[in-house]
């Protein structure tokens, strides 16, 4: 009962993590969360990879960059008293510090909010919602674990039979 | 699971085969190469040859039978015993098997079909197919099952009994280390088909008894029988595997470090580890067999990070556990105190 009905708001809990939710639904999951720690821990993720989210877009609404750093570069050069080579080798791989940490930073896919969660690098935001709020855990556990068994004769097959049956309805009814 | 329990032998069984051939000279059905291993002819000698030609063929006897069974599963948890019966039809020359659960009520007009690798489960509730493909297999290497069973326990033949109307003879199946399951079972004289098995946990607890309360053999099949209807309503299984595959093949895919405990007991070896995904959860499972028990691991990553004691829920054959932001779970027939001591290796 308790997954079906946090399924049911599952898909509402990104928006009150964001504060895109009010009225009578609010209040709704407001009353779900308070009973549901599992919810309620979801939520505090979410809003912990929303931070994230902020800190990482920031840099990129500042304009350009690279126009800053040259710049700088240009108003600081003839202070140091530098050979030339050193000057513009350390210049160069300025520069192309600065380019490649944009071009990460701009790349299509959601990679920076990997990059600067303490996440896994192959598990993505949606990938750590669905696996808190989701209590078949232990369900697709004794599962697997009843499959491997029965898989090596038929005496143990019967065994977990029962087992495989029932998490399989599960699954079907998910 | 048919097609589980056929590739696990099928690609494993003929070395192990080869053993028993050469070190007891019986078991004529099977013709691998032989294994002249020290281990392998100390686990046949364990053995009275008799004994270990009859268990071998009985583990295997359903792949070359045709019948059609009720067997009835009685299985005992915490004082508790709940029943199942089943309407089963068996066609082992041709891997495929039709199911249908008669009992108990919520699991009643279940009907469970597997062909091959393919295994599709009709719900009557909701009036649905899931269907399955890829069953697990063991990665035991070199070794076959039947290795692993004789090398871990050993076999005795006890009185005759009558199961189904059938005269059986009683074997049981007992550890060589205390602490891990045992079997009972009763196999058919004639077609060498367990007719009744016991299972024991590693406490000494009974946890499940099956039986055949009917058996006929060689009962026409048609091939019809072990697909689902062609209107039917399908929904693919929506867990995916990988494997079975290494542990190191298994941490690339995850993306963390899933290692091996550093305590695994005695006699249990690294069967293969499978990579899970369900929508976007990922969830790492090692498992360890020692010929008749499986012991299994897995490791999620939650999310979230939890204190290190974390929640934790103890039973009597499986432990979950927190450790920053990962779960495990642990489970096999083996006592509590060895679980406990797996755990500890992986903290």
């Amino acid at each position: 009962m308790r997954s079906r009905s946090c399924r049911q708001y599952r898909a509402d809990l990104s928006e009150l993590a964001d504060g895109r939710i009010e009225g009578a639904r609010r209040l709704r999951l407001e009353a779900h969360l308070a009973a549901c720690p599992a919810c309620r821990a979801l939520v505090a993720a979410h809003r912990r990879v929303t931070q994230l989210v902020r800190g990482v877009e920031r840099p990129l609404l500042r304009g350009s960059i690279v126009g800053d750093v040259l710049q700088r570069i240009g108003e600081q050069a003839p202070e140091h008293r530098l050979a030339p080579w050193l000057y513009w080798s350390g210049a160069g791989a300025a520069i192309a510090t600065v380019v490649l940490a944009i071009g990460l930073l701009m790349r299509p896919t959601p990679t920076p909010l990997v990059r600067h969660s303490p996440l896994p690098p192959t598990i993505a935001v949606r990938e750590t919602m669905s696996a808190l709020s989701d209590k078949t855990d232990g369900d697709l556990c004794a599962r697997e674990h009843a499959r491997v068994s029965a898989s090596y004769a038929r005496a143990e097959r019967a065994a977990w039979s029962v087992t495989l049956a029932e998490g399989n309805r599960e699954v079907v009814r998910q | 699971m048919a097609g589980t329990r056929r590739r696990v032998h099928a690609t494993r069984l003929p070395a192990a085969t080869g053993v028993l051939l050469v070190a007891c000279g019986v078991c004529a059905c099977m013709s691998a190469a032989p294994d002249t291993s020290p281990r392998a002819t100390c686990a046949a000698i364990a053995v009275a040859p008799e004994t270990a030609d009859a268990v071998t063929e009985a583990l295997t006897a359903d792949r070359k039978l045709t019948f059609h069974a009720v067997e009835v599963v009685t299985s005992y948890c915490r004082g508790q015993n709940t029943e199942q019966m089943k309407d089963v039809y068996s066609d082992g020359p041709h891997d495929r098997s039709y199911t249908s659960y008669l009992q108990p009520g919520p699991l009643s007009g279940t009907v469970i079909i597997e062909n091959g690798d393919d295994l599709w489960q009709y719900d009557p509730a909701t009036g649905r197919w899931l269907h399955q493909s890829d069953q697990p297999g063991m990665l035991l290497g070199s070794t076959s099952a039947v290795d692993l069973l004789f090398e871990n326990y050993t076999a005795d033949r006890k009185d005759d009994a009558t199961v189904a109307g059938r005269r059986c003879t009683v074997y049981e199946i007992l550890p060589k280390t205390s602490g891990n399951p045992s079997r009972r079972l009763c196999i058919d004289a004639t077609t060498r088909l367990p007719l009744r098995t016991e299972n024991v946990n590693g406490i000494g607890d009974l946890v499940s008894v099956s039986r055949y309360d009917s058996v006929t053999f060689d009962e026409a099949m048609p091939a019809s029988w072990f697909g689902p209807p062609a209107d039917a309503s399908i929904d693919e299984d929506p867990v995916t595997r990988t494997g079975p595959i290494s542990a190191a093949e298994a941490n690339a895919s995850l993306g963390f470090q899933f290692r091996e405990p550093a305590y695994i007991p005695t006699g249990y070896k690294f069967a293969g580890a499978f990579v899970l995904k369900r929508d976007f959860a990922l969830v790492g499972h090692m498992q360890w067999f020692d010929g008749l028990s499986v012991i299994s691991l897995f490791k999620q990553h939650t999310g979230v990070m939890l204190p290190s004691s974390g929640w934790e829920d103890s039973q009597a054959s499986s432990v979950t556990w927190t450790d920053g932001a990962f779960r495990y779970t642990l489970i096999g027939d083996i006592v509590p105190s060895e679980l406990s001591r797996i755990r500890d290796s992986i903290r």
